[in-house]
């Protein structure tokens, strides 16, 4: 690694692990496969052209190496889902439209490294036979959709696309598709419709599992762009020195979003497990703004249930007695942060101070989810905008101490009864606000706002209940 | 003329914008048709559907939104339905239904940028285009300035969020906004167009003195062919088209 | 009983194609591949579904259905299961709830519709759908035979939460000419748009707006014109798709159904007539999976203003000088004065013109009339028209196989009997519920060279006009009788309403007419009904044979092999 130098202020910081962040903000590197390919690009695909697709199938195994969208899921063990003698055509798409709040990682890769995920692509089209792949990416990146088509341009000129790959009789074709602004279309089945030209509603599971019925209704995976680079990784390094390294769950690197109130947010490439949420943002991010105090944690992603900085978790150690710590304390791998109620999700990490309102913060989120419901089914579509009108009202100092309970009450409802994930992702923040940081919204609230039409029209409709005279 | 139209004719509804003067009109061109025909054939055969997005995309780049009258042809180029691809135009957000100005803004105001300050940018920036902030509801979230050169529209997520408050004008991201970079952005905005409209104008005067030479080589020649008509001013180029250079990578601190 | 080692009841439901399910604490075998929704609904146990339909695709959106479901636990590698005492595995609850509709049944599943689980999600959901619903239930056409009211009643809340404003969307919208649309009342369970794009083949109807702003809409300039467009009205569970012909017209509580089929074609697509006080109010179709699925064309649904019409004949015509208007009679005298008439006739130049809109019955008696008088020139009015690919057969009189079964007619000596009448060898003519005048061909001119025509009819027309005698019957909603298919299936007509003023059931006046005439047949004297009728009929008839009014049913028997096919029936059959 000593033979890279990075941009003036970019420097990695000393516990980082640049991987897939390698070239990122690297001195005198460019988009252009000629800087990717001078540095030992495409050679691991050369490689894996030569094994058999089933070898590199079991190779990420293997390495248990896990998706990086959110949930987790061994990318492997995924591939291995399509259903044996399939005679349907198998499809690839990389999901890039990283839409979770928070998540900021895939855009680095996109705009600065795109043949990195391209060589991922074609390996993973290789692994699974796939000979049409879809880059799925959001709108916001006009500039990425850019570089990357002309990242596909430059890749089949040397033949890395197109017919008869290097020789190997492999042919694949790789097409970007741009979304137009829905984060529903980061939930996989509302991506694949979402290609298919129809409303991005996502589908019931079962029977539409991608692997088994997805794109056109053939077999198709879907991986996010890190998880993508994640298993070029994999064959660059060998799956057994690839799981060696970090948690032994959740192997390899990972890359860290940190956004919100610390000193150095930014994006932060670590060996899963290595170090615990304290060292990211009191070393790493450099701590709180000055006379300030962390408050409140999100630890992966706008969805993820929120921490309090101060609660004591409890923990079993392997002998049975019970360990006291903070989240300061809980390693940065996919599961541990998971035993406490929560998920490290997508990793993005949201920061918040002793200066902000919890009720603001949840408010945020809640119109962000109302906005973005898809409104396919019941429990979403109504609860959403049911919550945001509450948390907006008990902000404006609107709501009584019951509201607050009903607030939780329509987020319970909808948990766990909606077609896709968004229902959890949509309840968990406000579950997890609403009973953490209850003392911060009862503080809003009055008792006689319980007694008080909440609007012109619920006024109106009242007056039928009472009698005027 | 006629009352307000119910909520089904309200999907064709025209929505007049001051920013349609720097976007031609929609208009089927064998270009454009072309163009769609290219789109369709990256789908496998028979997902013409496929191509919906793709096709809107192009369309909003070419003519600014997705007019009433774009709809039904999209749906035959993609083989699909009016209905359906009106379905598609209303779900989306990036999809616009109303002409935005020549310099899109749009304001990221989901959380890590909220936390930075990106809401209290939204008034300033309303202030500094002359739209009123009120006129931005959670259902209509774009406000186009009266002139049409601004537009202004709050956004969730831009996926930059350690580098709040994150604006994106046109193509072009920028990061870490103060109102002092809105300053700067609009100055630059301005420059733009003034350098455009030099370049157009220009255009127009060497058009005029080809004319002028060409009428002249006719009257020579007595029986020369009519002049080529002088090219259209500046709505022959769109402002989404226009990558600006700027540099687009996020800082870090 | 442990210790006997019996047939395990997976091994015995499995030599049977169907798998073991424990609903609600008993267990039921059902067929492998049967949803969870049907299965539990076949057994009595209520699964409440909005956008489940089981002619549509799954759409899984409403939440509606959600039960509580288990499974055996999975078994540790190489560990033999256990089985209890009742041979079945223990059952591990799933602490999620999963939609009845898209899940299909397994061995040894367990389904609970009756828990916590299940309460609270039906609860939650239905809050929901009511938090932006108008409630505009006393206005709404739907309530009564409103899923959502039905629901709220069975399983809601009964207080409700929500104080805040409400979504506001498009209310009273005219979708089509024969339906309207509010958007505010719908669950979005797009039942109509899956109509519209599965069933129907044209996908007019879409989706717009997204979250809490979603509306069904079609695109503006279109509209939902198919002649299949108000079997939305019947398969939307709410109020948002209602009919124009119904709309506020009367409150469902207060209508009588009576099961029929239609008589607009040959299909004899499946209804229910809805009644009150002698008075038709609307018809919808019912579901006969061999027929008519659960649809029917709006042609035919709509096709019932005459029934109530001011044009009805109510009590007997005659005229008793040649120049002279009608006058009204009473039965016996018209009836005596027909039999004298008749007696006068010369039966080789007298014809009777009846019709493939009889019933069997009907066409039963018809022809004992024809053998008392000893009329021989005898047919039906054939009626074609276009198959339209789905319901609508070609052929438009609902009883051409019952005619050609009884008369052994079917229309092609109509022409001979045209032409008798224009060259006067046809001076005596009798019109058994037809109007001669129209399809039949004969020009009102030559019906007024004739010396004597006895009509009977339901409603006033050319050829009652120009009748020395009008006998007042009755429409297919006043009467019972049996008809045959295109596809040689009898079905059963019943009687909704009773006979306008003094009209009879033609089977009624032709029977009596000929006892007047003579007959002596027990036959057909002594026949006081058309049940009994049938019964004849079933003694006589090789294809009726066994046939009773009771076992026919509902659903109707398969009695002929016509070679003929319902369209929209084979392709629902192909997608299976």
């Amino acid at each position: 690694m000593s033979d890279i130098t990075y941009k003036p202020g970019k420097e990695p910081h000393p516990r980082e692990t640049r991987r897939i962040f390698r070239n990122i903000d690297r001195e005198g590197y460019d988009p252009s496969i000629k800087c990717f390919m001078k540095d030992g690009g495409y050679e691991t695909l050369k490689k894996c052209l030569k094994m058999e697709p089933a070898d590199i199938t079991n190779e990420v195994k293997k390495s248990g190496l896990r998706g990086r969208g959110g949930a987790g899921f061994p990318t492997g063990v995924k591939w291995t889902f399509i259903p044996k003698g399939n005679t349907k055509p198998v499809y690839l798409v990389c999901n890039c439209d990283e839409s979770e709040p928070g998540t900021f990682k895939d855009r680095f890769i996109v705009h600065q490294d795109p043949h990195q995920l391209i060589e991922g692509m074609i390996i993973a089209c290789y692994a699974v036979q796939a000979h049409y792949a879809v880059i799925y990416m959001r709108e916001e990146f006009p500039e990425a959709a850019r570089i990357m088509q002309n990242a596909l341009k430059e890749a089949e000129a040397k033949n890395f696309l197109g017919k008869n790959i290097q020789g190997s009789g492999f042919d694949l074709q790789i097409v970007l598709h741009r979304g137009a602004g829905a984060y529903i279309c980061g939930e996989e089945t509302g991506l694949i419709n979402s290609i298919e030209g129809v409303r991005p509603y996502p589908r019931i599971k079962p029977p539409f599992f991608p692997a088994a019925i997805g794109l056109y209704g053939c077999p198709t995976i879907v991986n996010n762009v890190e998880s993508l680079c994640q298993v070029r990784q994999v064959m660059l390094m060998g799956g057994e020195a690839y799981a060696a390294e970090g948690a032994q769950r959740s192997p390899g690197t990972r890359i860290i979003g940190v956004s919100g109130d610390v000193k150095r947010p930014g994006v932060y490439e670590i060996i899963s497990g290595s170090i615990t949420y304290g060292e990211l943002l009191y070393d790493i991010c450099g701590g709180p703004r000055i006379g300030r105090k962390f408050k409140a944690i999100i630890p992966g992603g706008a969805s993820a249930k929120v921490m309090r900085c101060d609660e004591i978790l409890k923990d079993r150690n392997p002998d049975g007695t019970v360990r006291e710590m903070t989240i300061f304390d809980v390693p940065m791998d996919l599961d541990s942060i998971a035993k406490f109620g929560s998920m490290s999700g997508s990793g993005g990490v949201i920061v918040m101070d002793d200066t902000r309102s919890m009720p603001k913060v949840l408010n945020n989120l809640n119109r962000f989810f109302a906005w973005e419901s898809c409104g396919q089914c019941s429990p979403c579509r109504e609860g959403n905008p049911w919550m945001y009108k509450l948390s907006t009202r008990i902000c404006e100092g609107k709501g009584s101490p019951e509201d607050v309970d009903l607030l939780k009450s329509v987020a319970d409802n909808i948990c766990g009864r909606t077609v896709c994930a968004f229902g959890e992702a949509c309840s968990w923040p406000t579950q997890a606000f609403t009973t953490k940081f209850r003392e911060e919204f009862l503080a809003l609230t009055k008792p006689i706002n319980a007694l008080k039409a909440h609007s012109a029209e619920t006024a109106e409709a009242r007056k039928f209940l009472t009698r005027e005279d | 003329m006629s009352a307000t139209p119910n909520a089904i004719d309200a999907i064709t509804a025209p929505v007049s914008s001051p920013g349609e003067k720097f976007f031609p009109k929609f208009e089927v061109t064998p270009e454009l048709t072309a163009k769609a025909q290219e789109l369709v054939a990256l789908y496998p055969e028979g997902k013409e559907q496929s191509a919906v997005l793709p096709i809107i995309h192009h369309v909003q780049e070419e003519f600014g939104y997705v007019s009433p009258e774009a709809m039904p042809w999209i749906a035959e180029m993609c083989k699909s339905t009016p209905i359906h691809v009106a379905g598609i135009v209303t779900f989306y957000p990036g999809i616009h239904r109303k002409c935005p100005g020549k310099f899109h803004f749009r304001v990221c105001r989901t959380i890590a940028c909220a936390l930075s300050g990106g809401e209290e940018l939204l008034p300033y920036i309303c202030s500094k285009m002359g739209v009123d902030p009120a006129e931005m509801t959670d259902e209509e979230p774009m406000v186009v300035s009266p002139d049409g050169l601004w537009s202004l529209e709050a956004v969730e997520c831009l996926a930059n969020c350690g580098f709040g408050p994150n604006v994106m004008v046109n193509d072009t991201l920028y990061s870490q906004v103060t109102r002092g970079k809105i300053d700067e952005i609009m100055a630059a905005c301005k420059k733009e167009l003034a350098a455009e409209r030099k370049e157009a104008a220009a255009a127009k005067k060497e058009a005029a003195a080809a004319r002028k030479e060409a009428k002249a080589a006719a009257a020579a020649a007595e029986e020369a062919p009519a002049p080529a008509p002088a090219p259209e001013p500046e709505t022959k180029k769109p402002a989404a088209k226009k990558a600006t250079t700027k540099k687009a990578a996020p800082k870090k601190k | 009983m442990s210790n006997n080692p019996t047939i395990l009841p997976k091994d015995a439901a499995a030599a049977e194609g169907k798998v073991n399910v424990q609903i609600n604490g008993k267990w039921y075998r059902f067929p492998k591949g049967t949803r969870i929704a049907d299965a539990c609904n076949s057994v009595g146990v209520h699964v409440p579904c909005f956008c489940y339909h089981p002619k549509l695709s799954v759409a899984g959106s409403c939440r509606m259905c959600l039960v509580e479901q288990g499974m055996p636990p999975r078994l540790a590698p190489g560990a033999t299961p256990t089985y209890g005492e009742d041979g079945y595995l223990p059952i591990q609850w799933m602490p999620r709830a999963v939609i009845a509709c898209a899940n299909t049944v397994a061995e040894n599943m367990g389904i609970r519709t009756d828990g916590k689980l299940c309460n609270e999600a039906r609860r939650g959901v239905l809050e929901f759908l009511l938090t932006n619903h108008p409630l505009d239930c006393p206005i709404c056409d739907q309530a009564g035979e409103c899923k959502l009211q039905e629901y709220t009643t069975d399983y809601g809340s009964g207080t409700h939460r929500f104080t805040e404003d409400k979504t506001k969307k498009g209310k009273n919208i005219s979708i089509g000419p024969r339906v309207n649309l509010d958007q505010e009342r719908c669950v979005l369970c797009r039942r109509c748009v899956r109509f519209m794009k599965e069933i129907a083949g044209e996908d007019v109807l879409g989706v717009v707006g997204r979250g809490t702003h979603n509306a069904i809409a079609c695109y503006p300039g279109t509209s939902l014109d198919s002649n299949y467009s108000m079997n939305v009205v019947d398969i939307c569970p709410v109020g948002a798709m209602t009919s124009k012909d119904f709309r506020f017209k009367m409150r469902v509580w207060f209508l009588k159904s009576t099961p029929t089929i239609d008589v607009n074609c040959g299909t004899g697509t499946n209804i229910n007539i809805w009644t009150r006080e002698q008075q038709v109010y609307r018809i919808t179709p019912r579901q006969n999976d061999e027929v008519n699925s659960c649809w029917m064309p709006d042609s035919h649904r709509l096709n019932y203003k005459y029934i109530n019409a001011p044009e009805r004949l109510t009590t007997p015509l005659v005229k008793t000088d040649h120049g002279a208007p009608q006058r009204p009679s009473t039965w016996d005298a018209t009836l005596n004065m027909v039999v004298e008439q008749l007696h006068s006739c010369a039966p080789t130049e007298t014809a009777i013109i009846c019709s493939a809109r009889m019933t069997n019955e009907e066409l039963y008696m018809v022809r004992a009339l024809a053998r008392q008088l000893g009329v021989t020139k005898l047919d039906i009015v054939p009626r074609k028209g276009e198959n339209d690919g789905m319901l609508v057969s070609d052929d438009r009189n609902p009883n051409t196989n019952g005619a050609k079964l009884i008369l052994g007619k079917n229309g092609s000596g109509l022409a001979a009997i045209r032409r008798g009448i224009k060259n006067n060898s046809i001076r005596f003519l009798i019109a058994l519920g037809e109007d001669v005048t129209e399809e039949a061909g004969i020009e009102p001119e030559d019906l007024e060279g004739l010396d004597y025509i006895l009509a009977m009819s339901h409603s006033e027309n050319a050829t009652t006009k120009a009748a020395d005698v009008v006998l007042p019957s009755v429409t297919f909603a006043e009467k019972y009788g049996t008809m045959i298919n295109v596809a040689g299936r009898i079905q059963r007509l019943n009687k909704a309403i009773e006979p306008q003023g003094d009209a009879r059931p033609d089977w009624d006046i032709l029977r009596q007419l000929t006892e007047l005439l003579g007959c002596d047949c027990p036959r057909v004297i002594a026949c006081p009904s058309p049940m009994i009728i049938l019964e004849e009929m079933a003694q006589e008839f090789e294809p009726m044979k066994g046939l009773t009014w009771g076992n026919i049913g509902n659903g109707g028997v398969v009695i002929m092999d016509t070679g003929v096919t319902i369209p929209l029936i084979e392709r629902e059959k192909g997608k299976k």
